[in-house]
């Protein structure tokens, strides 16, 4: 857990603040300039502190006035930051093993080979950066944080500048880091789609100060604001039996899932995305109707969006519908209110497993 | 037109003492750079016109220089006698010092350059993945600068080749030890040697050519592996 205080002093602009990050992932968003970068290079010790400390598990790492200061190289927090920025005179593996001692264990060796795998880098591993997408960039850029076995990791917008595809698949790679990594997640990000896909919570600054913290819904009303992506539902859901035409039955917690998977043997895990938009709500039982998969759950609560309500339903992930006001209405749907899901074709996201 | 073995010997000697040169001005022109470049402290503008001197100062005068505090009865030559057992006049050593000299600047700005150039958050980077700052260094700063270290020893190599003014001050006109191309070149028009004067001359354009042939190349080279 990491605790700190903040000062910190940048000509005209103060960055003041008390936080605290538990296992977990912390989302920290905010408009451009509200301070999130800064607060990351000082936690990470890239930036000195003007007042204030920074504990890890109640270790002093820094403080001031007091004087102490660890390094960043003795924190052992992770950083993946804008734009990957690998090493462009080192391959994909060497990038990778940056993040080793110079005579690393084969415990260590093993880690980075494994996160090279993990995150499909074994047919690059030769690649130079220059010849990478930036993607694949991103991805090399998990994997060599996560070699180095950080006790946390903090990740700046590390999805900026990629296309909607590459988006999912980054995504996809930092919900599988999230699944494996004890300590906390520090994420900044201006998108709430982000924070909805791999948050437990959300700091959010403006002015260089906390204007509030809370659970990720939280950010859902300006989940669709001008310039943001469409947020889209994760199901972590595990192969039951396959049914022929290239089609699997898959369990989500007690429910059973129709989705188009080629070649799954029982047992395996997929991470299926389901945009919000493709989700029809009915209540009562809705007839006979074409869609396979039809999901008896609780709407948990509402979140209005100009003409349209995001509703949050109780399901084993964070599972969203996005309909429009008037048919909410229609529904009389509310917090309580038991609703059928139907949902019209499921596929695992890429780059899955 | 045939070369004579006294036109080899003259090639030969200046090879030597330019590569020497390169040789000196490498460790200290890197630490230098480094400093210039990447540390803020008081002094440094000073240490900065003093270090690039030698490039617009006469050569004739840095060689003067060189030669008041390297004579055998200075402290700075008598501790390289005492201590080494070198001469550091009318030597091999003293032609690669003189040389060493007036090419420094050369490297130095190519190399400063070259560290101001790089990107300062890839050093962050690695100092969150567990490397400190000789590391950083050594394993991201220093491989990202090599075509500027490249670029600038060469720059250094050919500017020491053709060193004239301090050399000779220095290190006069030894034969086999000190006597170089462009001073044996200058030898030869003072004899009216013109043939010879020819020779030396186009010996001189050629390896300048080589020179530079090798550098282009080898900074392609470096940049492919960098950007694929």
């Amino acid at each position: 857990m990491i605790r700190a205080r903040i000062r910190r002093r940048k000509g005209a602009f103060t960055l003041d603040l008390e936080l605290e990050a538990p296992p977990g992932v912390t989302a920290v968003c905010g408009p451009s300039g509200s301070g999130k970068t800064t607060l990351l290079n000082v936690l990470l010790g890239l930036e000195p502190l003007d007042a204030g400390e920074v504990r890890w598990n109640g270790q002093v790492l820094e403080q001031r006035p007091g004087g102490i200061r660890t390094p960043p190289e003795g924190r052992r927090f992770g950083a993946v930051f804008q734009e990957g920025l690998l090493f462009p005179h080192l391959t994909v593996e060497g990038n990778v093993r940056f993040a080793l001692p110079r005579r690393p264990s084969p415990e260590q060796e093993g880690r980075a080979a494994d996160w090279m795998r993990r995150l499909g880098l074994e047919p690059l591993r030769r690649r130079r950066p220059a010849t990478l997408s930036g993607g694949e960039r991103q991805r090399v850029a998990i994997a060599r944080a996560m070699a180095a076995a950080p006790r946390a990791l903090f990740l700046d917008e590390p999805l900026n500048g990629l296309d909607a595809r590459l988006k999912l698949e980054t995504l996809l790679a930092l919900r599988r880091v999230r699944r494996d990594l004890e300590g906390p997640v520090l994420y900044v990000t201006h998108q709430p789609a982000e924070v909805l896909a791999v948050a437990d919570r959300v700091i959010r600054l403006a002015g260089g100060q906390v204007a509030w913290q809370g659970e990720p819904a939280r950010i859902l009303s300006e989940a669709r604001g001008p310039g943001s992506d469409e947020p889209s539902n994760f199901l972590e859901a595990t192969v039951e039996r396959r049914l022929g035409a290239g089609q699997v039955e898959m369990a989500w917690g007690e429910h059973r899932l129709h989705v188009q998977l080629e070649e799954a043997a029982p047992g395996e895990r997929h991470t299926l995305v389901i945009r919000p938009s493709d989700v029809i709500l009915g209540v009562g039982e809705p007839g006979r109707v074409s869609a396979r998969n039809r999901l008896r759950l609780t709407v948990r609560s509402m979140v209005p969006a100009g003409e349209r309500v995001w509703v949050r339903l109780e399901a084993p992930d964070p599972f969203l519908a996005l309909i429009t006001a008037e048919a909410a209405r229609d529904l009389a749907l509310a917090p309580g209110r038991e609703v059928t899901a139907l949902v019209k074709s499921l596929a695992p996201g890429t780059a899955g497993r | 037109m045939t070369f004579t073995p006294e036109d080899g010997l003259a090639l030969l000697v200046s090879l030597k003492v330019a590569a020497a040169a390169v040789l000196v001005d490498l460790p200290l022109a890197l630490l230098a750079a480094y400093l210039l470049a990447r540390r803020r402290f008081p002094g440094r503008d000073l240490l900065d016109t003093v270090l690039n001197l030698p490039l617009v100062l006469p050569p004739v005068a840095s060689g003067y220089a060189l030669l008041v505090l390297l004579a055998p009865d200075a402290p700075a030559g008598r501790l390289a006698a005492e201590g080494l057992g070198l001469s550091l006049v009318f030597s091999l050593p003293g032609a690669a010092l003189a040389a060493a000299v007036v090419a420094f600047p050369l490297m130095l700005r190519a190399l400063v350059q070259g560290f101001e150039a790089l990107d300062p958050r890839l050093s962050q980077v690695a100092r969150t993945l567990g490397a400190g700052p000789v590391a950083v260094a050594l394993r991201v700063q220093l491989p990202l600068a090599l075509p500027a270290v490249l670029a600038g020893s060469l720059l250094a190599f050919a500017r020491a080749l053709g060193e004239f003014g301090a050399t000779v001050v220095v290190a006069g006109s030894i034969p086999g030890v000190t006597r170089t191309l462009p001073v044996d070149l200058y030898r030869r028009i003072q004899l009216g040697d013109e043939a010879g004067a020819l020779r030396l001359a186009l010996l001189s354009a050629a390896l300048a050519f080589a020179v530079l042939a090798a550098g282009r190349w080898a900074e392609r080279r470096l940049r492919r592996r960098e950007h694929g």
